[in-house]
């Protein structure tokens, strides 16, 4: 036991001395979380759009008024069809607005008018949902216009868990749970090659401290590394600065996310074991985690997944913490809700935890 | 500079690859899963939401609203009728449901009235840009159903007209499985070169180059064109899978691709290059190359978000990194159909980008120790 805590200390000391490490870890736990949280943002903001208004009457120009910030905003007007082929060949717009000539003459007389819009299709998901505002705000409008002050049927949408729908708790936390996933797999990982290349494994091998605990010391050490990593992720970025309601206990969430890390850790020395060196860990874990990271969840909802897909995802144990995990934060779920999930995942970790240690110790 | 000593340099670092038997397949396995991924599952089309529905009103009205929305099979998963409010935000909690519908009692009598009706959408907001795309989908539903309920108003004086351009069924697929290479080229070249030169400083081999005749051109170039060998196996072999698997229209010049892909490659191998004349060890390298890489790649470079909407900051930072100009040349050659002569200027600016990278690193490395 003497042995056991001396390694542990020993690994610890050793990623507290490695600067280079350090910082990279502090980066990814707190700059790089803020980072993804406030700029990956799918939400329509500041969609620039330019109009070729054919018709300059008082009615087209109170329609473009329609189209306000922060979701859209006016950049221009354009005169000609080669016109818009430039701005949009060249992304400098998501869509351009086409109001024909007579537009409001014809329309107070009740002739039927159109109104176009061409929507800049190589855009990720500003294109869907520029499309979407649009045509609802000019309806809306010719709407009003036609006398009809209300609606008679109106959808009200209420968001659950995520009043405002605020796009950066999402990417916050998925980050936060995508940079804990990678940690738990190359920081043990890469502390086991570093032992392999530097030829330090074999003093442990002739010495009497069992092999296998030597390995146990080093995925804890790192475990307790990345979970403390992680509460102060939690209380200072997504807490703190991000401001997402955490409406969970932090106690369940530690709790999943240690069970979690005995799956994700014995993950880590399966790659151990097989690598020779760091090139090898790096690209063993990305193919191994991408995956698993994509099946899990993370990054969009699994039931928007090929059938097939879904299916494999039923196998990953990222799966069922990634579900608790946003469960406890964003709909504050308890042990009592998510036991089942708390089951399985101790399952596959103990599993997969002594596994992978056992597997590496008969390989070195 | 002599060729021949590239050419050494060169097949020792071939050789090298060559023998070790887990990498040779590793470097050609990881950019393929990436782009899987992300062609799938990157996927923005909101697809198969599970929803549930309260009828309070049970009438012929709110039967066919339902109905209306079932019809959506793709967008929609029909997962059942609820009694109550509390019955769906339980679904809710539970995960079961992304989104539940109420309709509430006295639904046809006020519509036929010529009332106002609320109609309540209670929407997951754990994945918020997937429940703002249900949200604006019951919307278009509901606006369609009233439209057929005033029949004074069956013929609309006015229509939108929208048309996609460059991708006409507006498939989120296709952007973002051949946005992915943009993405998949810049951030895997440079790891492997940041791998390559640090490795050789991390165990000491590079006393072998100091001491021998090869210059430091020599080395930086021989070490270069096995990155780009790798890469230009990926790089046919990652077309091939976007364009046959998920049949992104090509409408760009091939050659043309070809070659600005292969440039650009080489300028994203040098940034790791140039990162690892500043590192000791391997870990350090790869670490400070994803860090440096993985951001412009995916958020500045107009993959996810559109440059056009960018702030300023991010405006000007997108623009002072390699990834931009490279996008452009993918999405103008697979989606657009751009004749190269407008991508000419992007073509330059990732040249100048090279350029300034390679002489950089030969500045830096230095054939002693400091």
């Amino acid at each position: 036991m003497r042995g056991f805590i001396f390694f542990f200390y020993k690994e610890l000391l050793q990623f507290l001395r490695n600067w280079g490490l350090l910082i990279f870890v502090t980066y990814a736990f707190t700059l790089d979380v803020y980072i993804a949280a406030v700029s990956m943002d799918l939400s329509l903001k500041n969609a620039s759009f330019y109009v070729q208004d054919l018709d300059h009457s008082p009615l087209s120009r109170e329609l473009v008024s329609k189209f306000q910030e922060p979701y859209f905003s006016f950049k221009g007007y354009v005169l000609d069809e080669s016109q818009i082929e430039d701005l949009l060949l060249r992304d400098r717009a998501i869509g351009v607005l086409r109001i024909p000539p007579h537009f409001e003459e014809r329309f107070k007389e009740g002739k039927r008018v159109r109104v176009g819009v061409v929507v800049n299709g190589s855009e990720a998901s500003a294109s869907n949902l520029f499309s979407g505002y649009s045509s609802r705000i000019i309806s809306d409008f010719l709407l009003e216009k036609l006398g009809y002050e209300e609606k008679p049927l109106e959808v009200r949408k209420r968001f659950f868990f995520n009043e405002n729908a605020e796009s950066s708790y999402f990417m916050g936390v998925s980050e936060l749970l995508t940079v804990l996933t990678l940690l738990l797999v190359i920081l043990p990982a890469s502390a086991v090659i570093r032992e392999k290349e530097m030829g330090n494994v074999e003093m442990v091998l002739i010495s009497p401290f069992p092999t296998q605990l030597f390995f146990v010391a080093k995925s804890l050490a790192m475990t307790l590394v990345v979970l403390l990593f992680t509460l102060l992720s939690l209380t200072l970025v997504i807490k703190g600065v991000l401001g997402v309601p955490f409406r969970g206990s932090y106690l369940t969430f530690l709790l999943i996310t240690t069970v979690y890390a005995f799956a994700t850790t014995g993950l880590g020395m399966f790659i151990a074991s097989f690598a020779r060196n760091m090139l090898q860990v790096i690209q063993l874990t990305m193919m191994t985690l991408m995956p698993m990271l994509y099946l899990s969840g993370t990054w969009s909802p699994i039931e928007s997944m090929p059938e097939f897909f879904q299916f494999l995802s039923l196998l990953m144990p990222l799966r069922f913490y990634i579900e608790s995990a946003f469960g406890v934060i964003f709909k504050g779920l308890g042990l009592g809700d998510l036991y089942p999930n708390l089951l399985a995942l101790s399952l596959i970790g103990v599993l997969t935890f002594l596994g992978g240690n056992f597997f590496l110790s008969r390989r070195v | 500079m002599r060729l021949y000593r590239v050419k050494a340099i060169y097949l020792k670092e071939l050789k090298e690859l060559l023998r070790d038997r887990v990498s040779r397949v590793v470097v050609f396995v990881v950019p393929f899963i990436i782009t899987l991924l992300f062609g799938y599952g990157m996927s923005l089309d909101v697809e198969n939401v599970p929803f549930a529905v309260c009828d309070e009103d049970r009438s012929a009205f709110s039967r066919d609203f339902i109905q209306k929305i079932r019809q959506n099979r793709e967008f929609f998963d029909f997962r059942g009728y609820t009694l109550s409010q509390r019955e769906i935000e339980k679904l809710l909690l539970e995960g079961k449901v992304k989104f539940g519908v109420v309709i509430p009692e006295g639904f046809e009598k006020k519509l036929k009235e010529g009332k106002r009706v609320y109609v309540q959408v209670l929407l997951d907001g754990t994945f918020p840009f997937q429940a703002e795309v249900a949200g604006t989908y019951v919307d278009a539903v509901a606006n369609s159903f009233l439209l057929e309920l005033l029949p004074h108003l069956k013929e609309l004086p006015f229509s939108v007209d929208t048309r996609y351009w460059f991708n006409e069924e507006l498939r989120q697929k296709y952007v973002t499985s051949s946005g992915i290479l943009a993405v998949v080229f810049t951030v895997s070249p440079a790891i492997f070169t940041a791998i390559i030169f640090s490795k050789e400083r991390e165990r000491g081999t590079i006393y072998n180059i100091y001491t021998s005749p090869v210059g430091r051109l020599e080395y930086l170039l021989g070490k270069q064109l096995l990155t780009l060998t790798v890469y230009t196996v990926n790089v046919l072999f990652l077309f091939g899978v976007v364009t046959l698997l998920f049949k992104v229209p090509f409408r760009g010049n091939f050659p043309f691709f070809f070659l600005s892909t292969e440039l650009f490659i080489l300028t994203s191998s040098s940034v790791g290059m140039l990162i690892s004349t500043f590192m000791r060890t391997q870990i350090g390298a790869i670490v400070v190359t994803l860090i440096i890489t993985i951001i412009p790649a995916f958020l500045y470079s107009g993959y996810l978000v559109p440059v056009s909407s960018m702030g300023k900051e991010a405006y000007v930072e997108a623009h002072l990194f390699p990834t931009l100009y490279y996008m452009n040349i993918v999405k103008g050659s697979f989606l657009k159909g751009v004749s190269p002569l407008l991508l000419l200027k992007d073509l330059t600016v990732i040249a100048v980008f090279y350029l300034v990278f390679l002489s950089l690193s030969y500045f830096r490395f230095r054939k002693r120790e400091r």
